[in-house]
């Protein structure tokens, strides 16, 4: 096997991972079943938070689109783990978008399945980190309303960026500077008493909550 | 760098804005890695002390009950109940309902409790809904002063809890010891209670000792800390000009929740017999451990006007007659530092002797 099959293996696993912690996390948080715009929206928020935490992030390049982020690649993971059974899929229905109809669903664990292989990964410190980190974008998400994480993304830093039209390309790692979301989060942490210096969660939690008194204020 | 100065401002991301979230909401997400049942404590005390903060009309006198079971009860679809976002602002009435939630207590399922009974609240109602053995934390309103308890086993044991910590009153140094005392002989005495996953020792018959250990005692005691104090924020590892703290006690301002008081900071150390290595650790090298930790203790407490600073020293030596602070007392006093410490042994048998001896 060459580094290249090596490489693309370890991020295939890593993808799959996510989904599972995001679905691990959900039920956690009280969010399970996750509807599937619900699933795309937090897999986008984690990507747009992971340089907060010194995370990968794993979609960097996606279609901006008027309903908010649909990530192509992170369906293909979940359609594939509800194939493997880890991954239950219930409520299948046709949904019309602009772009036309689109199957939806919403998902669960199979925690039969599902538990041995989170246990399994959290035993690697790399897998570890991804899933506190995964599991506190969730809970900070889990405090907005469940229409409102739906609208998330339209007062969002960077997916709201008014410079990347609908239809454009919108880049995470564009030009190696940091996304707008994160930077915006971090600068959170300048905002606090001086002496305290907060953590990455915090940033995460506060950033998800500006983004929710934002959309409040829109309403 | 600024969102301001990238032209951010015009699409409301302006720090005038943000500063009012970071006064809302500071010290969320700091409970992040702790344990879920001390989450949920530090969760519902958020809860709570935004309710009584903001309960504009007063708080009814009628009191809820916060389970972790984010999912509801059993037979959820059949009862009437509401879903609530942003439970921990404070402007949701709990008082008078069960409320499920799960780590950070902000997402809650509610159902109302007509005409309130203690005695039927812990009893039916708990077996009806399924919630034998689910952590709960009573709010009790019909008290003045209001309580909280902590049932950690559920409420079917009732005679099983914690009283929380709500006041907002100084936190002394006693009461601080109280809760190390109480993580020592929990999680740190001998190997048997420590954490598989973070031994302190590296060779228990050589008394060798990790060289993580100061590290691995630090993770117990902030979990301890949180759950003692649940109204505030346990900090680890600082850094300012003077060096990095281990463990802080912070708690926001109930007004403005961004402004902070200290109430205690805890430097640890460790004093050994061995290194990893198995090399001899010599009493000059001990003694000058834990001088650095006084100076350092001080020191940081001055920078960061904390209301007091303590020495922690965890005695992992052989030798368990040998003084530790006889060379710092004068020191620590003059800069009221306070010192204390806590034996670590390489085994059960070790500490039943010393326990028998008096040495302990």
């Amino acid at each position: 096997m060459t580094d290249s099959s090596d490489t693309y293996e370890a991020l295939n696993t890593q993808r799959k991972l996510r989904v599972v912690s995001i679905l691990t996390a959900a039920g956690k948080a009280g969010l399970e079943p996750l509807g599937l715009k619900r699933m795309h929206t937090i897999a986008y928020m984690a990507d747009a938070l992971a340089p907060v935490w010194d995370m990968q992030i794993l979609d960097a390049q996606l279609l901006k689109q008027a309903g908010g982020p649909m990530s192509p690649t992170l369906q293909r993971d979940i359609d594939r783990l509800v194939g493997m059974g880890v991954v239950i899929a219930t409520n299948v229905h046709h949904t019309l978008e602009t772009s036309g109809w689109r199957l939806s669903a919403e998902y669960c664990l199979n925690q039969g399945l599902a538990i041995p292989i989170l246990n399994a990964a959290l035993g690697f410190d790399e897998h570890a980190a991804m899933y506190q980190f995964v599991e506190e974008v969730v809970f900070a998400v889990s405090a907005m309303s469940l229409e409102a994480i739906e609208r998330a993304t339209e007062s969002d830093a960077a997916y709201a960026d008014p410079l990347v039209d609908v239809g454009g390309l919108l880049d995470l790692v564009a030009k190696d500077e940091t996304n707008k979301t994160a930077r915006i989060a971090r600068h959170f942490g300048d905002l606090v008493t001086p002496g305290i210096r907060i953590t990455d969660a915090e940033m995460t939690h506060l950033y998800v909550r500006h983004l929710f008194r934002r959309l409040q204020n829109v309403a | 760098m600024s969102p301001d100065s990238e032209g951010f401002s015009s699409a409301g991301w302006n720090d005038e804005d943000m500063r009012r979230t970071v006064q809302r909401n500071y010290g969320l997400g700091s409970d992040s890695s702790l344990p879920n049942h001390v989450r949920f404590l530090v969760g519902v005390a958020r809860v709570i002390r935004n309710r009584v903060q903001r309960a504009d009309a007063g708080l009814l006198a009628i009191p809820a009950v916060f389970f972790l079971q984010p999912s509801g009860p059993c037979g959820l679809e059949t009862l009437e109940h509401e879903v609530v976002p942003m439970l921990d602002n404070g402007l949701t009435q709990v008082e008078g309902r069960l409320i499920f939630v799960g780590p950070v207590a902000a997402r809650a399922i509610m159902i109302d409790v007509e005409n309130w009974s203690d005695a039927e609240v812990f009893g039916p109602t708990v077996q009806h809904l399924g919630l034998a053995g689910v952590p709960a934390v009573l709010f009790e309103t019909r008290t003045d002063p209001v309580e909280a308890r902590f049932y950690t086993k559920g409420l079917d044991e009732p005679d099983t809890f914690d009283l929380l910590r709500l006041s907002q009153s100084a936190i002394t140094m006693d009461e601080v010891f109280e809760i190390v005392d109480r993580v020592h002989l929990n999680s740190l005495v001998v190997p048997t209670v420590q954490s598989p996953d973070a031994k302190l020792w590296q060779h228990l018959a050589k008394k060798r000792v990790s060289k993580h250990a100061e590290r691995r005692i630090q993770w117990p005691l902030r979990v301890g800390l949180s759950a003692a104090f649940p109204m505030c924020v346990i900090r680890e590892e600082q850094s300012q000009a003077t060096g990095r703290i281990d463990l802080e006690i912070e708690e926001s301002d109930p007004v403005d929740p961004s402004q902070v008081v200290r109430h205690a900071l805890l430097e640890l150390k460790v004093i050994r017999s061995f290194w990893e290595s198995g090399e001899a650790v010599s009493d000059k090298q001990n003694a000058n451990h834990i001088a650095e930790g006084v100076v350092q203790a001080a020191m940081y407490r001055d920078e960061r006007n904390t209301r007091a600073a303590a020495l922690c020293c965890f005695d992992m030596r052989s030798d368990l007659g040998q003084d530790c602070f006889s060379h710092v007392r004068t020191k620590a006093k003059r800069t009221r530092v306070v010192l204390r410490r806590w034996h670590i042994f390489a085994s059960a048998k070790e500490y039943r002797e010393a326990l028998d001896a008096g040495t302990v």
